[in-house]
């Protein structure tokens, strides 16, 4: 790979220090050709062989509009090929693949946040409730790129009800007043990038009860938690509502389930651990404590046993055997600790099969737990592919107060698959919701802006203000609230803009924000989630 | 406006065919390329709240170009002006006060978009350091696109008058040529930094359609598309920009793996964009400059320097280290006029003190090599260890990586926190793909293939018949398509 051009013009440049007249005066003596002299210089040159593959390459490049079957072959999108229709080929999305990923060896020892990063205070928000004007956090640069405040949208006025009233709990210190909350999405919630930032703001105002769920082991190569550890060894197989799947389909509360048969397979849960030798790292708070670890498992006939330890000791022996009946069902194994460092292994005995979903770290202190549930390639469909009485066995098992779902970047991707079924498999998602935690309240958090190269520039994917509007329209229609991230952005041409700022708010692929860019969005939803909290309490 | 994209396509066609049509027209033709390339320069994204800022920024770029092309003209007028033939001092006098104005006025108008803030945040952050603590607001500045490369090229061009290197042209149509020298659209916003005496003799004569550099204009677009897109772009979206954002989340080998990664992706993008200056001015019958020849094969810094972004290492050699005395006199000047270099070129590249540590790495290993050279009493042995020069390869390869980890990283603390994951990091590689081990591999070994074969791939493909030629490109531009479906990113090199 060399970027080649060592050979000097065929004729040596006459420039030099004496004869800059004369060249420009005898120009026209210097006129040769190569090619047809009897013909027009415009059709000596297209005679030529460089004229005539350019032709060739145009000839290629034309044959695909000839027929709609082509169009992936087309090196240009023609008006009518725009993506005016949302998501894929069926109801489910994805046409299921069933079967198991085997997992590696996976270490996610997580240290706290950097030290040239701003500390995680408390916001003051001082953006009177429902004002569209820009709260004084925003830093000059995202005014620059156009972020905006949006409030949380919620024509009721008693969507996000159950939420508020956890949070009043929690803020009085109610012992046991925890309030939870599930996040689902795709790949900006895998990596625990936004909701990381959510959760460490909540924590700093109303209490640290916890980290939350997390995966028994990786299901995605970017899967992280920030302040938690966790590690996993090899021996995990996995199976994932975007596939490959289980053909029972019951994936958790996270998406993911994990088998092993091996004994000696294990993965660990842990607190963060600082940086060692950095005293900034060091005096990180989040994540350092823990008092109760609760492992997401499932009952099934001829099930394993795995062993827990808890800070490298023994404490407690599970049999995953049904008990009675062959129906299998999420079951849950808690083992407490004095409130402090602690680390809980799981190991499975092997000689039958072990099933497992997740670890929660939580703390018997009032405050807010934050569950990121990424799915790497999420829909919001997706989440339909779990087994209907199983998901709602998983959320009340957990009994969030709030459900929020966070979609819209993979279908904006997709194609064929009409609006309206998309607003309809939407809302059946939602129902679901509704119907397993009646009294938690929801929220759909819209699509984020997504740029391609336009005439004009980076310019927003046509689809995108078409998933937001559907998104907002069945949100409402189920009774959740609406978060509109899109304008929040700073609306048409956001990503563009995020993406050419320095430091870079968006990614290189136009699609996923940065560290920076997930961390703006957390403290725009959080700015929204408090003015709200406080225009109710008023 | 983009070279990754269908629209430069368009342009390109649209105006390759006017130009050859126009070929023995000097003044039209000319008159042509300045308007695209002022087309060009308008097009691009300065965001909505700057939405006809390129037009201002033209007037800048149009501006710096006039003001050289008089003050040279002024400075050669004072060599030969009847005063100045009684009177030598005067003359020398007010060539220097002209060179002055243009140096002056060109950095000022560089250092004004490029460093102010940075000024006003080092000053606030050293009165901090003293006690005073004031808080000035920073001034919203938006980066005119190629202002460093279009600065110095300017800049050469009135300090080869005052050098009496080059002679400033007359007559019609001089200006309009030299404006074209300044902002022909293939180098305009990313070099290669071009010389007056390479390219003004070029632009007057009439241009010549050559069957065999055409060819090679367009297996150099290719490659260079190749090179942006499928491993520049791939290998930033899929590991590197992750891995920079979060060092501490990663291993110690997808860590390494980062910074290899982004070693070939900063030449892969920067000379994949160069592939596509140098092969789209061929098509116009114009030769530009080499400037990247496998930087990475070198065996010493000294040896990278005269590889990588060879217009603008040469630029600094003879407007500023030369200038300042270069390796003539005692040997802690050379040391001195080397680390000024390297430091003023880390700062040309962007105001961040990120780059002036890599400035000042490169130039502490550069003064290194030379005194290490004088202990040794000659630069090269006689015979030559073929261990030897691996291992020198292989030292100098991981210096320049070192140094890139500044250049990348947003802020020392992720620079540091990256150096130590390497060190102290685990050792899983869960977030290494397949695809970026095998991009990263395929690169560096077609990287470190003999020229001999990337020499041989061009005369292939120039041999090949017309449509088989087509058809190449067919599948590149196919792929290219393919790989970038989620979009191209920005070339690393137009924020400099």
């Amino acid at each position: 790979m060399t970027a080649s051009l060592a050979e000097p013009p065929s004729r040596p440049p006459r420039g030099s220090a004496d004869d800059g007249q004369a060249v420009a005066s005898d120009a026209s003596a210097e006129a040769t050709f190569v090619g047809d002299r009897t013909r027009g210089p415009v059709a000596a040159v297209l005679a030529t062989k460089p004229a005539r593959a350019i032709a060739s390459f145009l000839l290629l490049a034309a044959i695909p509009y000839l027929h709609p079957s082509l169009k992936s072959l087309r090196l240009v999108a023609l008006p009518g090929d725009a993506r005016d229709v949302v998501t894929a080929d069926g109801p489910t999305g994805i046409t299921p693949e069933y079967g198991e990923l085997a997992l590696d060896k996976a270490n996610n020892d997580k240290p706290p946040i950097l030290d040239d990063q701003e500390p995680m205070a408390p916001l003051e928000l001082v953006a009177p409730a429902g004002s569209t004007t820009a709260p004084p956090m925003l830093s000059e640069q995202a005014i620059a790129v156009g972020a905006q405040y949006r409030p949380v949208e919620d024509p009721t006025g008693h969507a996000m009800d159950g939420f508020f009233a956890s949070l009043r709990k929690s803020e009085q210190g109610a012992p046991g007043a925890v309030t939870r909350v599930a996040h689902y999405g795709d790949s900006l919630i895998v990596s625990d990038f936004m909701s990381s930032t959510l959760r460490r703001r909540f924590q700093s105002r109303f209490g640290d009860a916890g980290h939350g769920f997390v995966l028994m082991a990786k299901p995605w190569a970017w899967y992280f938690h920030q302040d938690v550890s966790h590690w996993s060894s090899d021996g995990w197989k996995t199976s994932r509502i975007v596939n490959p799947r289980i053909a029972d389909e019951l994936y958790g509360y996270g998406g993911a389930t994990f088998r092993t048969f091996e004994g000696g397979t294990k993965s660990t849960f842990g607190t963060a651990k600082a940086i060692a030798g950095d005293p900034k790292s060091e005096k990180e708070a989040f994540g350092r404590r823990v008092s109760r670890f609760e492992v997401h498992y499932l009952e099934q006939p001829d099930g394993g046993s795995f062993d827990l330890l808890l800070d490298g000791k023994k404490v407690q022996s599970v049999s995953t055997r049904l008990k009675t009946g062959d129906t299998k069902k999420i079951a849950v194994a808690r083992v407490t600790a004095e409130d402090g460092e602690h680390s809980l292994e799981i190991r499975a005995q092997g000689g039958a099969e072990a099933r497992f979903f997740g670890v929660v770290l939580e703390r018997d202190v009032a405050g807010v737990v934050w569950d990121a549930l990424g799915v790497n390639g999420g829909r919001a469909r997706i989440l339909d592919v779990n087994d209907d009485g199983h998901w709602a066995e998983s959320l009340r098992a957990r009994a969030p107060a709030l459900v929020i779902l966070q979609y819209g970047t993979n279908e904006s991707e997709d194609t064929g698959y009409p609006q309206e079924q998309y607003e309809a498999t939407l809302e059946a998602v939602l129902k679901q919701v509704r119907v397993a935690l009646p009294e938690s309240s929801c929220l759909v958090i819209g699509a984020m802006d997504r740029a391609g190269h336009g005439a004009a520039g980076m310019e927003t994917r046509p689809i995108i203000p078409k998933l937001v509007d559907s998104q907002r329209k069945v949100a409402f229609k189920s009774g959740c609230a609406f978060w509109d991230t899109y304008l929040a952005m700073g609306g048409p041409g956001a990503m563009g803009r995020w993406s050419k700022a320095s430091p870079k708010l968006g990614g290189g692929d136009l699609t996923h924000p940065t560290m920076a860019g997930a961390t703006l969005l957390g403290d725009l939803l959080y700015a929204a989630l408090m003015n709200g909290y406080a225009t109710a309490a008023r | 406006m983009n070279f990754v994209s269908a629209h430069y396509a368009l342009f390109f066609c649209a105006i390759f065919v006017a130009f050859w049509a126009l070929r023995s027209r000097h003044v039209e033709r000319t008159v042509l390329l300045v308007l695209a390339s002022a087309w060009f320069y308008t097009r691009f994204d300065y965001g909505p709240r700057h939405p006809r800022i390129g037009w201002l920024y033209l007037a800048v770029l149009f501006c710096s170009a006039a003001i050289d092309f008089g003050l040279s003209r002024a400075i050669h007028e004072a060599d030969t002006s009847p005063r100045a033939l009684s009177d030598a001092e005067w003359g020398t006098r007010r060539r220097k006060r002209l060179l002055l104005i243009s140096i002056v006025y060109n950095l000022g108008v560089l250092a004004w978009f490029k460093y102010t803030n940075f000024g006003i945040d080092t000053a606030r952050h050293l009165l901090g350091a003293l006690g005073v603590h004031v808080s000035p607001r920073t001034l919203s500045i938006v980066l005119p696109i190629g202002i460093s490369f279009f600065t110095f090229e300017t800049m050469s061009y009135t300090i080869d008058v005052y050098r009496r290197e080059l002679v400033p042209p007359r007559g019609k149509g001089a200006f309009l040529e030299y404006l074209l020298f300044i902002s022909f659209f293939p180098h305009l916003v990313a070099g290669p930094i071009i010389r007056p005496k390479d390219m003004l003799p070029q632009l007057r004569r009439d241009p010549v359609f050559d069957e065999g550099r055409a060819s090679e204009g367009m297996f150099l677009i290719a490659t260079g598309l190749l090179k942006k897109v499928v491993i520049a772009d791939y290998l930033a979206l899929n590991h590197v920009d992750r891995v920079f954002d979060r060092p501490e989340w990663f291993s110690a080998p997808e860590n390494l793996a980062a910074v290899y990664g982004y070693a070939l992706q900063i030449y892969c993008d920067f000379s994949g964009y160069t592939d596509i200056a140098i092969g789209s001015a061929l098509l116009l019958g114009y030769v530009l400059p080499k400037n990247f020849d496998s930087p990475y094969k070198s065996r010493s810094l000294q040896e990278f320097w005269h590889r990588w972004h060879i217009s603008l290492s040469s630029w600094l050699r003879d407007y500023l280290y030369i200038p300042l005395g270069g390796s003539k006199g005692p040997a802690w000047k050379t040391y001195r006029n080397l680390m000024i270099t390297m430091l003023l070129g880390g700062l040309w590249h962007g105001a961040s003190w990120n780059f002036v540590v890599w400035g000042a790495l490169h130039g502490a290993a550069l003064a290194f090599t030379r005194m290490w050279q004088r202990r040794a009493g000659a630069s090269d042995p006689p015979v030559r260890d073929p261990r030897a020069e691996v291992l020198k390869g292989v030292l100098t390869f991981h210096y320049v990586c070192l140094a890139w980890i500044f250049f990348r990283a947003d802020g020392f603390a992720r620079a540091r926190m990256m150096i130590r994951q390497i060190f102290l990091g685990g050792w899983h590689v869960a977030n290494l793909s397949r695809g970026v081990a095998l991009v990263i591999a395929l690169g560096f070994v077609s990287h470190l293939l003999p020229d001999d074969l990337y020499q041989r791939a061009r005369r292939g493909f120039s041999s090949l018949p017309a449509p088989a030629q087509g058809g190449v490109l067919f599948l590149v531009a196919l792929l290219v398509k393919k790989v970038a479906s989620a979009g191209v990113a920005p070339f690393v090199y137009f924020q400099f």
